[in-house]
């Protein structure tokens, strides 16, 4: 079965070098029948019309897919939740209830003079960091230790600098930064510990740089613990910005959830959880004290990913399934490049998973930067007729499915 | 198809059948005829409006007729300066999620998903909505967002004069083809409807730690002045042949004496035109209690006397709000206001910044008092309705939704006086404004809310109720004050299709995204290619948003993308 192009802007012109570089494979190219899928969707919308608290699920998804989802949601009367990390939940929640002081990776590379590194896996996760916006001019410090790649007479090796303090050690690092800004790290009645001379030296150079970057990776803080050094980081950046300038960037590892985050703020002005009752977006379900109480609280789920990524989909039983088919997961090189292995078709649940298109290698889709500082369109980078449809075009498949039968939108008790 | 409105009383100064009762006949999108319904009475004075309707219906030969009898009719509202689109607006929704609806004095807001926004805008009678502050970085999302935003038109004006791009070049005394070369293509490559300048410089010397950057004040790195940038980017879009003229956010907003520096602002344009936005924050003298009182006779003699300067006023409501803006270097000052104390500061892309600060205006506070004032001095001593538009800068200075409360605050000075009177007292005291006993008339309401920001926007097909023009129409059955007659249109036609009847939405339509064509359109230079690469890191073509891709995005949807060139210049 071939599906018309549901955005298909000519195929990207650096196709086969990236290709090469990216050492992909053949795809499993496997047609999705027009049978398998009206089995599929069938069985779903079975299922769904007898579900009263149903579930969306948003685990990567393009501008459009998230469109179609909110749609979706908003005419079953589902609830609707945007996957995140708990390190990219921790800065949430800071900057809702706190505010926060942001930069973007341009004014990274081009104004900071002083970038401040909190381990080293946001070099890991976006590997054009280092290429493009860490610049040697800059002075680099490192909380902890440097990569080996910046050592060994590299052209970083004198830019960077390392305070060895571990990660156990960055709480109480900050803290008596903080202190020693505020001018109270005489009022502790302590002796100096080397440890505060370390901190009275991170002080001076953010004191002295006029325009300083602390980054991370979300995945980096993560622990409910670390909520405390996301807190004092804002702190030290608030307090920096009274005389020179300190900005933060936690580099998200994923385009698609940040995309859908966004996406759903401007059509439901809400963050995730929420439902359409009473003719407007509410913040739905209660606090729950596990995943798996949670999980109980619905008595159906899909889950939509189409921007593949190296990630297990949420161990929750899913009654259905859109997901980005392909072996080698990959999205386009001009956001941040990233790629891993992908999902193998193994993984995925026989029955329930309709295989969709993946944005950036089969279609192109529109995304936003993991800085949010760039909405982007992904472009196509596979000229060829997809096997796969859009995940937006199943939603409307499955809208329609359930409008032409009988659903009953009154059985569900939160509609 | 054709359709007849009967017996609607006409509220537009600049036809010859203003204040006559009308019938209106639509054919497809746009207006086809206008005639006086007296007309119809003289062959059917003796028999029913059915009747009549029905001959009516017969020597127009419309397919349908609907009968608003006793209805002013105006053209659609447009609003040419309300944050609804982009990335700031967002990080605000964010901020603020636990003070939603939580404002006793407003059932909700002061935000809204883009779909409610698009749908009171309409239950109001707008029909048009401008985003005033596009980030080139940030154009698709800005433009997916207002494509998702109901029942209006949309654009948006790309901000400029914070590149560092731009400020570096400006040193080296930049041709002025070069120049236009830049600003085409910023306009081309956001897909935007005009430009504005935040803070000229100062975002970005804020980011050089300079905490203020006055009009003559060199900016710390580049030593260019905001003078050199406003006038640059104000010549540049006169020759480019933009119908918008360059949308000014002045430099030191929110700064007690800021009126020299707004001052110091218009002469910059040298001649040529400019539109000062949210006026009000920049029209504070540094006298009167605690260093801070009206500037708004100053610069309403200096519009008063200079047709090629317009504002629009950013007037303030009172009660929660949050304020958006990309001046950071301002927002950063203001966050010691912020209520509840909290704030967002952020550098985006070498070209601009966004800073989000919740405010909260009381009536019994003298700032929030006095800036009350000022907007409404503002709004009552420019004498050209044509020159001074209606805007709160939503949500800066409340939400769009308090736009009926403060017609009627110009138009009912028994009401204005009556609000003045609760204010803080030393602002009572001082105020010109129980002095000020003009009350603006239906017509200049529909001059200032319709004709003037079509004409200001070059956006001839709108803003009058004319043969020719969009059926954009609105239709508001008088009520006991215009507050109320204004708050909920009975019926609003968007391109000849009923979308809203009594606040309930009818039919759907296809909107405009519009956005303008400059006269320069040649490929960036490869000098400025050049620099902006090398301070994005990255290829200009990420940035490109072109036209087939703009049309076949809004295709998909729903929307029409227009170019709007043909400006009318007030």
């Amino acid at each position: 079965m071939k599906w018309p192009d549901h955005d298909a802007p000519p195929a990207c012109s650096r196709l086969h070098s990236w290709l090469n570089n990216q050492d992909a494979k053949p795809r499993n190219a496997d047609a999705l029948s027009a049978e398998s899928l009206r089995s599929i969707l069938g069985a779903a919308t079975q299922s769904l019309r007898g579900a009263r608290r149903p579930l969306i699920w948003l685990e990567s998804t393009d501008v459009d897919a998230t469109r179609a989802a909110v749609q979706l949601a908003q005419n079953i009367g589902a609830s609707l939740h945007v996957a995140r990390s708990p390190g990219a939940e921790l800065v949430g929640n800071v900057t809702s209830s706190d505010g926060w002081l942001g930069t973007t990776f341009a004014e990274v590379g081009s104004t900071a003079s002083l970038i401040i590194h909190l381990g080293q896996q946001h070099l890991r996760d976006a590997p054009l960091f280092e290429k493009r916006f860490a610049s040697p001019s800059a002075q680099h410090l490192f909380l902890d230790s440097r990569p080996e790649s910046w050592m060994n007479g590299s052209e970083w090796e004198a830019a960077s600098m390392q305070l060895n303090w571990t990660r156990e050690r960055w709480l109480d690092g900050l803290t008596r930064t903080l202190l020693v800004l505020r001018d109270e790290s005489a009022a502790t009645a302590r002796p100096a510990e080397p440890m505060d001379i370390e901190a009275g030296m991170l002080a001076e150079m953010l004191l002295n740089n006029h325009y300083s970057v602390i980054v991370w990776s979300e995945d980096e803080l993560s622990d409910q613990m670390d909520e405390l050094i996301v807190r004092r980081l804002l702190e030290l950046a608030r307090l920096i910005n009274r005389t020179a300038r300190c900005s933060l960037l936690c580099c998200h590892q994923d385009p698609g959830r940040v995309t859908a985050k966004e996406a759903v703020l401007w059509l439901t002005n809400r963050t995730s959880t929420i439902q359409f009752t009473d003719g407007s977006w509410k913040k739905a379900s209660p606090q729950h004290r596990s995943l798996q109480q949670w999980q109980d609280s619905f008595d159906w789920i899909m889950c939509i990913r189409n921007l593949p990524t190296d990630r297990q989909l949420p161990e929750l039983n899913f009654n259905l399934v859109l997901d980005a088919h392909c072996n080698q997961a990959a999205y386009p090189s001009n956001l941040m490049a990233n790629h891993s292995d992908g999902i193998s078709p193994g993984d995925q649940e026989s029955g329930k998973t309709i295989p969709v298109r993946a944005v950036g290698l089969d279609t192109s889709g529109h995304l936003l930067r993991t800085d949010h500082g760039l909405a982007a369109m992904a472009e196509r980078i596979i000229l060829s007729e997809s096997h796969y449809p859009h995940a937006a075009q199943v939603m409307t498949l499955l809208g329609n499915e359930l409008c032409s039968g009988s659903f009953d939108s009154t059985k569900s008790e939160d509609r | 198809m054709q359709t007849l409105i009967l017996g609607t009383k006409l509220v537009d100064p600049t036809s010859s059948l203003n204040g006559e009762e009308v019938d209106i006949l639509i054919d497809d999108r746009r207006i086809a005829d206008i005639q006086n319904s007296s007309a119809r009475t003289k062959f059917a004075a003796h028999v029913s409006i059915a009747e009549q309707s029905t001959s009516v219906n017969l020597q127009f030969k419309a397919s349908k007729v609907v009968d608003l009898t006793g209805c002013l009719a105006l053209a659609g509202g447009i609003d040419l300066h309300t944050h609804i689109g982009g990335g700031k607006l967002n990080l605000a929704r964010l901020l603020m999620q636990d003070l939603q609806g939580n404002d006793r004095r407003r059932k909700d807001g002061p935000l809204w998903s883009s779909v409610e926004t698009g749908l009171k805008y309409a239950s109001m009678g707008y029909t048009a909505c401008f985003e005033p502050a596009m980030l080139l970085s940030q154009a698709r999302a800005t433009h997916w967002q207002l494509a998702d935003t109901p029942c209006i038109d949309s654009g948006a004006y790309v901000v400029m004069g914070n590149e560092e791009w731009l400020l570096r070049e400006l040193t080296k005394n930049v041709e002025p083809d070069q120049l236009d070369n830049l600003v085409a293509w910023t306009i081309r490559s956001s897909q935007a409807l005009a430009v504005k300048v935040v803070n000229a410089g100062g975002i970005s010397s804020f980011k050089f730690n300079q905490r203020m950057l006055d009009v003559d004040q060199p900016h710390a790195r580049y030593g260019t002045t905001p003078r050199q940038v406003l006038h640059s980017l104000a010549s540049s879009i006169d020759r480019l042949g933009l119908a918008h003229p360059l949308h000014v956010h002045a430099s030191n907003l929110g700064v007690p004496g800021n009126i020299r520096s707004t001052l110091a602002t218009l002469d910059a344009a040298e001649g040529h035109r400019m539109h000062l936005t949210h006026a009000q924050f920049n029209a504070y003298s540094d006298e009167g209690p605690m260093g801070m009182g009206s500037g708004a006779v100053a610069l309403a003699e200096r519009i008063n006397r200079s047709p090629e300067l317009s504002i629009d006023v950013g007037q303030i409501v009172f009660g929660q709000t949050v304020t958006i803006s990309a001046d950071t270097q301002a927002q950063h000052r203001n966050r010691l206001h912020a209520h509840p104390n909290k704030s967002i500061i952020s550098d985006v892309e070498c070209s601009g910044g966004c800073g989000i600060v919740p405010m909260r205006y009381q009536c019994k506070q003298y700032v929030s008092s006095l800036q009350w004032t000022i907007g409404l001095e503002l709004m009552l001593l420019i004498k050209s309705p044509y020159q001074v538009l209606l805007t709160t800068d939503h949500p800066n200075g409340g939400p769009f939704t308090s736009y009926p409360h403060l017609i009627r605050l110009l138009m009912d000075r028994n009401f204005r006086q009556a609000a003045f009177e609760q204010l803080h007292p030393l602002v009572v005291e001082r105020s010109l404004l129980k002095d000020l006993d003009r009350e603006y008339t239906l017509d200049e309401v529909a001059i200032l809310t319709r004709t003037a920001p079509a004409r200001l926007l070059g956006l001839s097909d709108r803003g009058q109720i004319q043969p020719g023009r969009l059926a954009d129409l609105v239709f508001y059955e008088p009520k006991a004050d215009w507050q109320q007659t204004f708050t909920q249109a009975k019926s609003v036609w968007k391109s000849g299709v009923e979308i809203m009847r009594d606040g309930q939405p009818c039919e759907t339509v296809t909107t405009h995204s519009l956005h303008a064509t400059p006269r320069a359109s040649e490929a960036l230079s490869e000098s400025w290619r050049n620099a902006v690469e090398q301070e994005l890191s990255m290829p200009v073509t990420m940035l490109e948003i072109t036209s087939h891709e703009f049309e076949d995005r809004m295709g998909q949807l729903g929307r029409e993308s227009v170019t709007a060139v043909d400006g009318v210049r007030p």
